[in-house]
């Protein structure tokens, strides 16, 4: 018996020291497939310091981790929402910026600054990406570009029994669709205007709740059009050009939409503050940020790399929805709002999917 | 044997610590308003259980009881002659046979589920070889097929197990005293292969019941099942909801829990030397 036991203890110790190396760590929490890896390489090169990568698929995924506290992440990269929910949950600290020493050589696009430093969080946060969420749609479907183009939100909601729609199955994402379709802002708490969200969504007659599926669904013909988030539309956009297939889907970002925003921030548990405005700053070299921004093919959030991405030829991102905010159009943000907003969205979307 | 005891000691502690201890903690968050992310003085209370009047909540459990009473007697209309007919063959066709049910069965049941889904998009290979077209994604058809296709040989192989044990001399018996081959099937063979039959329902009506990647899929978010509202519960409205949903998630899943034990006893009292358990 004492034999037994000291061989597992045994056995633990060694799987204990082994995962012990004696550089420091950054724990960083981000989404999948969303930075250049190699660039984590260079980074740990150059620090000396081992970089533990963990990818998530949603934002409240992130925040149960850094609520759980049981892991000690020193970067965590949310959505304008969230962040805005963290910031009020007091789970991220403000960064400071007079360590970033990279940070004035770029210029966060203007328009976009003054949407998040309309909601409160911007000495949070170091913008990663931005894009839209607009819709998705079948091109081999005769009419249908011509009726998305003439009714914007309307094609996905009143056009549910002549066109097979998809709606994103997440209480923000749906309502606000709902609520931009109505005419009101995504972030509206007003009782009337999102009972009218919940009419539009229970009258949309809609074929597939999804999420991160919904592109592919569009593009098989399972579906005509979808809510998606631009991301979606350019890494099957990307994937098609790589593959050299034939592109018979295209995205369509109605003239007032909401934007989505990915920032950088530090959470409260971070036990090694200084490495991580290190890590974020790394992320702020010209090069850096352009090969990242160029590996992920997000919209950048600084000028001088969304410049050279659309102008300079060898990169070549200028098909007309890649920015995000285009001149003359109209453009709102998720703001968290309260728990019981939060928790109205979620009957909304339960009640519309259960009509 | 005493000696060996020992040895059992680290799947005792891990029972303990992955089956025991979060059971503990489940029942506690269902009856109380404890919360899981933000420890505190928490109370008892019931208020949980205002969730069963909400219509989806109710939609959910409703389908989750209609797909898999269907899918179980799907599965034991199409499965009971399979177990017959696979009993009733020699050795090596036998193996053949059931070589090809089990093999698929090793392969990711997620990659099944994906295959499912690839035939139903109207673009599917089967469209491009054969011209029909299944467009049954986001259909109850749909999902149906799907969860047939994914249960069957947990109906086949108690059933078979059972059969295959079965005395030939007692069908020899019964013919010899002048029963007709229904009568036989239906008083000799029938009768006897019940622990099996039970077994098989159970197997096949509760991961039917519990399942949430297949609706999810194959219905395109439309059908909604218990398991998909746990998910929904746990996964994603955690912070919108104050943290609630946890302790909703929480009772629901308590709710299937006990049908899962109700069944085990089913099982138990119906096979007691549980030869039909694969």
């Amino acid at each position: 018996m004492k034999k037994v036991m000291m061989v597992c203890l045994f056995l633990l110790g060694t799987l204990a020291l082994m995962g012990c190396s004696s550089k420091p760590k950054l724990y960083v929490l981000n989404w999948g497939d969303y930075i250049d890896e190699d660039l984590i390489d260079a980074f740990e090169d150059t620090y000396g310091v081992k970089v533990v990568y963990r990818q998530v698929g949603s934002n409240e995924e992130m925040a149960t981790l850094l609520q759980a506290g049981s892991s000690k992440y020193d970067i965590a990269v949310p959505s304008d929402y969230m962040i805005d929910k963290l910031k009020t949950l007091n789970l991220i600290q403000p960064i400071d910026f007079s360590l970033l020493t990279n940070w004035n050589d770029l210029t966060v696009i203007p328009e976009l600054f003054n949407l998040y430093e309309s909601m409160g969080f911007a000495d949070y946060v170091v913008p990663y990406a931005w894009g839209t969420i607009g819709i998705l749609y079948n091109t081999d479907k005769a009419g249908l570009q011509a009726l998305i183009e003439a009714e914007g939100w309307a094609a996905m909601f009143e056009y549910g029994d002549t066109y097979k729609v998809g709606m994103y199955d997440s209480p923000r994402d749906a309502v606000g669709a709902a609520l931009l379709y109505s005419g009101f802002n995504v972030n509206s708490e007003i009782e009337s205007e999102l009972l009218a969200a919940e009419n539009a969504l229970k009258a949309g007659k809609f074929k597939a709740w999804g999420e991160d599926n919904l592109k592919s669904l569009v593009i098989q013909g399972t579906l005509d059009m979808a809510l998606v988030y631009s991301g979606d539309y350019f890494s099957e956009y990307y994937l098609a050009l790589e593959d050299q297939v034939r592109i018979n889907f295209d995205y369509f970002v109605p003239e007032t939409t909401n934007v989505w925003v990915d920032g950088m921030v530090i959470p409260t548990v971070s036990q090694n503050i200084e490495l991580a405005h290190q890590f974020i700053d790394f992320f702020l070299v010209y090069d850096h940020a352009l090969q990242n921004s160029d590996y992920i093919g997000y919209a950048p959030c600084f000028a001088e790399i969304y410049d050279t991405m659309v102008n300079d030829s060898d990169y070549g991102y200028d098909f007309a929805t890649f920015n995000p905010y285009p001149d003359g159009s109209i453009r709102q943000m998720y703001q968290y709002g309260s728990n019981a907003k939060s928790e109205a969205l979620v009957g909304i979307l339960a009640r519309a999917k259960a009509a | 044997m005493r000696r060996l005891r020992p040895y059992s000691l680290p799947y005792l502690l891990w029972m303990g610590l992955f089956i025991l201890i979060p059971t503990m903690i489940l029942v506690l968050l269902a009856f109380s308003n404890l919360e899981l992310y933000n420890l505190s003085l928490f109370q008892l209370t019931l208020q949980q259980f205002r969730i069963f009047s909400q219509p989806q909540i109710l939609n959910a459990l409703w389908n989750s009881l209609k797909f898999s009473l269907l899918t179980t007697l799907i599965c034991f209309i199409l499965g009971y002659p399979i177990a017959y007919y696979l009993s009733s063959l020699k050795e090596k066709s036998r193996k053949i046979l059931m070589a090809m049910m089990i093999v698929p069965l090793w392969s990711n049941m997620l990659l099944r589920i994906i295959a499912w889904e690839k035939i139903f998009t109207p673009t599917s290979i089967i469209n491009d070889l054969l011209g029909i077209s299944f467009d049954l994604l986001g259909t109850e058809t749909g999902v149906l097929i799907g969860m047939v296709a994914m249960y069957l040989p947990f109906m086949i192989f108690p059933i078979f197990s059972v059969l295959e044990k079965m005395d030939v001399k007692l069908i020899e018996a019964a013919k010899d005293l002048g029963a007709s081959d229904l009568q036989t099937f239906a008083r000799v063979t029938f009768p006897l292969s019940s622990g099996g039959v039970v077994s098989g329902i159970i197997m096949t009506m509760l991961p039917a019941m519990t399942s949430f990647v297949l609706p999810a899929r194959i219905g395109l978010g439309r059908i909604n099942l218990i398991g998909n509202i746990i998910e929904s519960k746990f996964m994603k409205e955690v912070l919108g909801s104050s943290g609630t949903s946890i302790n909703e998630g929480s009772l629901i899943s308590l709710v299937l829990m006990v049908f899962s034990v109700i069944s085990f006893v089913m099982i138990t009292r119906a096979d007691k030397e549980g030869e039909t358990l694969i």
